[in-house]
């Protein structure tokens, strides 16, 4: 049985100019100690299917449904303070995008790692600060770091205290939403490396959600490409870099430009649809090389055994 | 103030000669035949035979930029080394890729390089003038010849101004053609960005477009005045991976057309592969290595270089079993830098005795490729 298991999940938004379909019918199982990473471009989706599985949703919502099983047991079924006490932060916890821009800049960031302590727990305040040092150690940050405010830290050593907050719990889940995107490249590494080391000690679960395919890489077990709300391809890393199935992954590889070799990168002609009006068909279709009759038609399903791609060429091809 | 029709636009007879050519270089600092510019002396080949300075159309010679912090009231001001001794030269047409991480100095040496600083030191010549101290009233045709494309397309068009007043406005300031022919050049200027049709984009405000899109209007208003060196800060590290190739592509593609020089600031050393010729990495505010692209990233010769590629992947699934080069601490301080090679706190490979007391030297050690580094063969 997988560890978290998601099936046709859905989110959309309500605005003025219709319902944004940003999460439409996502299906995918994170198996225990495994990382499964999202990638996309921006406005695919990806954070919204994080705020889905978490529940963490912002007041126009205008759809939510699917069902989302942690260890088996329906997470949907439960009530939003089920939710708060048995689910969020406690089994599945998360990094956000900048998150360590959202530390507050009055209290120690020791206290603010152990706030979740207290919150969820009801631990005591010697108790929670003694288990908040030790996952500050945990990241590779000395004890000290605990008394000092978030404007004393630079920019590698706050977004370790976040990974820290994240992990104070033990959850068994983390999730990364482009946790490194605003740090510098040699920053980014040192994270990369942290978040190796506890998936391995603490035999963590990541969700890993990303623009870039190259960093996707250093994590992930299972890569799932994400184009428009929709799930078009989901398999093994081993297979998907190395021989995507689906036109816009390979399009979307092909966009990377490679540090260590001559192939000169692509762009990807056209943009992303609209959300509110997604195109008829694949979503893709107006987009992509290969398009004929049927795509423009009719929904593609998942074809393929474990590279699992959404593309009616894939039914051509048998 | 409408733009004219596509079929006016694309009269040659209209163009060229109405141009009044306005704010030249003095005549006494163009001589006729080409002359040192620092030390007066004829030129023949790359560089003075006397003096030793190279000719290009730029050129940067030791160049510094401080920059004054003053901490107490009647303290001396301590001073932040932003850049601390960079020689360059950018040849006619070439790209030239300055790489490094947040607070090297890479983005104060693009805006020294075009003057909109003053040098602190060194010297900086442009196309055989000497602009190190020229004032800023006396500057006014080098900015017509360099420009910059800033990094932010969200922040650097003016909301509150239509397409075609944004990609007019220099042509205002410079005081170039008639309001007929500035219609024009802005059509042309749209379409060379491939924002068309031209007639459609020019009405539009900066809101209606997509980041992608304003920063094609920010390349184009770049292109305005017809330069010939554009230092481009960033220009893509705020967009999207699919739309970042396009926009380089789009900056390639308007090299080749019109010859011009590039300054690309960037922190991504893949980018600055493909669409550039030649590369210097940045560190704490000087030019550890410098050379062509197929060189300096084929075969990194200084340690910080070798660390830094190695902290960027390419999609490869069997990343996941590596340990990525790390290196201890942070960058330097700039205003207490540290003692001998700036790196040697960080370097995996310092020899303590050598390192922390010497200031390496840019040594020429493959054709081409400089490395200041004691320990790199």
């Amino acid at each position: 049985m997988p560890l978290l298991s998601v099936k046709d999940l859905v989110l959309h938004y309500r605005t003025r100019r219709g319902s944004v379909h940003a999460v439409d019918g996502v299906s995918f199982d994170l198996e225990r100690g495994q990382t499964v990473a999202l990638v996309g471009e921006s406005g695919c989706g990806k954070t919204s299917t994080a705020s889905a599985i978490l529940r963490m949703l912002p007041r126009n919502v205008a759809k939510y449904e699917g069902t989302v099983e942690l260890d088996g047991k329906n997470l949907m079924d439960l009530d939003d303070e089920e939710f708060r006490q048995q689910v969020r932060w406690r089994a599945v916890s998360i990094v956000f995008q900048g998150a360590m821009n959202a530390l507050s800049p009055m209290i120690p960031v020791g206290q603010q790692v152990a706030e979740p302590l207290i919150v969820h727990l009801g631990a005591k305040r010697e108790e929670a600060a003694a288990r908040a040092e030790e996952a500050i150690r945990g990241v590779g940050l000395p004890e000290f770091t605990m008394k000092r405010y978030a404007h004393e830290l630079s920019g590698g050593m706050k977004q370790r205290v976040v990974i820290a907050m994240a992990l104070v719990m033990k959850p068994s889940i983390v999730i990364l939403d482009e946790p490194t995107s605003a740090l510098d490249v040699m920053t980014q590494a040192n994270i990369m490396n942290l978040l190796k080391k506890l998936k391995e000690e603490e035999s963590l679960s990541y969700i890993f959600i990303t623009h870039d395919l190259g960093l996707s890489s250093e994590l992930a077990d299972v890569v799932g490409i994400m184009y428009a709300g929709e799930l078009v391809e989901f398999g093994p890393a081993e297979m998907v870099f190395p021989n995507p199935q689906h036109p816009y992954t390979q399009l979307l590889l092909h966009s990377v430009p490679r540090l260590r070799s001559d192939e000169k990168p692509d762009s990807i002609p056209g943009t992303t649809p609209d959300l509110v009006a997604p195109p008829k068909g694949c979503r893709f279709h107006p987009r992509c090389p290969y398009v004929f009759d049927k795509c423009k038609v009719e929904g593609p399903i998942f074809f393929g055994e474990v590279d699992r791609a959404r593309c009616w060429l894939l039914e051509k091809a048998g | 103030m409408e733009p004219t029709p596509p079929d006016e636009a694309r009269d040659p007879t209209l163009s060229a000669e109405v141009i009044p050519e306005v704010s030249q270089p003095p005549a006494e600092i163009a001589p006729e035949g080409p002359k040192c510019a620092r030390c007066g002396a004829a030129l023949e080949g790359p560089a003075c035979a006397n003096c030793g300075l190279p000719t290009g159309v730029l050129v940067l010679d030791q160049m510094q930029k401080y920059f004054d912090v003053r901490q107490r009231l009647f303290r001396p001001a301590l001073h932040v080394k932003a850049v601390d001794g960079v020689s360059l030269v950018i040849q006619k047409g070439e790209t030239i890729a300055i790489v490094g991480e947040s607070g090297c100095g890479k983005t104060t040496l693009g805006r020294t390089a075009i003057r909109l600083l003053e040098p602190t030191g060194g010297g900086l010549y442009y196309d055989g003038r000497d602009i190190t101290h020229l004032k800023m009233k006396e500057l006014l045709w080098l900015r017509r010849k360099s420009q910059i494309v800033p990094q932010d397309p969200y922040a650097s068009v003016n909301p509150a101004f239509t397409i075609f007043k944004i990609l007019e406005e220099p042509l205002l300031v410079h005081h170039i053609g008639a309001p007929k022919e500035r219609a024009e050049r802005v059509q042309t200027a749209l379409e060379s960005v491939q924002l068309t049709p031209p007639e459609i984009f020019a009405h539009k405000f900066p809101h209606m477009l997509s980041g992608g899109q304003r920063q094609r209007v920010a390349v184009a208003r770049s292109l305005m005045l017809e330069p010939e060196l554009i230092v481009a800060d960033e220009p893509v590290s705020m967009l999207d991976a699919s739309v970042r190739i396009s926009i380089l592509e789009l900056l390639k593609k308007i090299q080749l057309e019109y010859g011009v020089s590039f300054i690309y600031i960037t922190h991504d050393l893949a980018t600055a592969r493909h669409f550039s010729n030649r590369v210097g990495i940045m560190y704490a505010g000087k030019m550890v290595e410098h050379g062509p692209v197929g060189s300096v990233l084929v075969e990194p010769l200084h340690p910080y270089t070798q660390a830094l590629m190695d902290a960027i992947p390419d999609p490869d699934p069997n990343n996941r079993y590596r340990k990525i080069t790390s290196l201890p601490g942070e960058p330097p301080s700039l205003v207490n830098p540290p003692s001998g090679c700036n790196f040697h706190p960080r370097c995996p490979i310092a020899k303590l005795g050598l390192c922390d007391v010497e200031v390496p030297l840019l040594r020429e050690l493959r054709p081409g490729h400089f490395v200041a580094c004691h320990l790199a063969e």
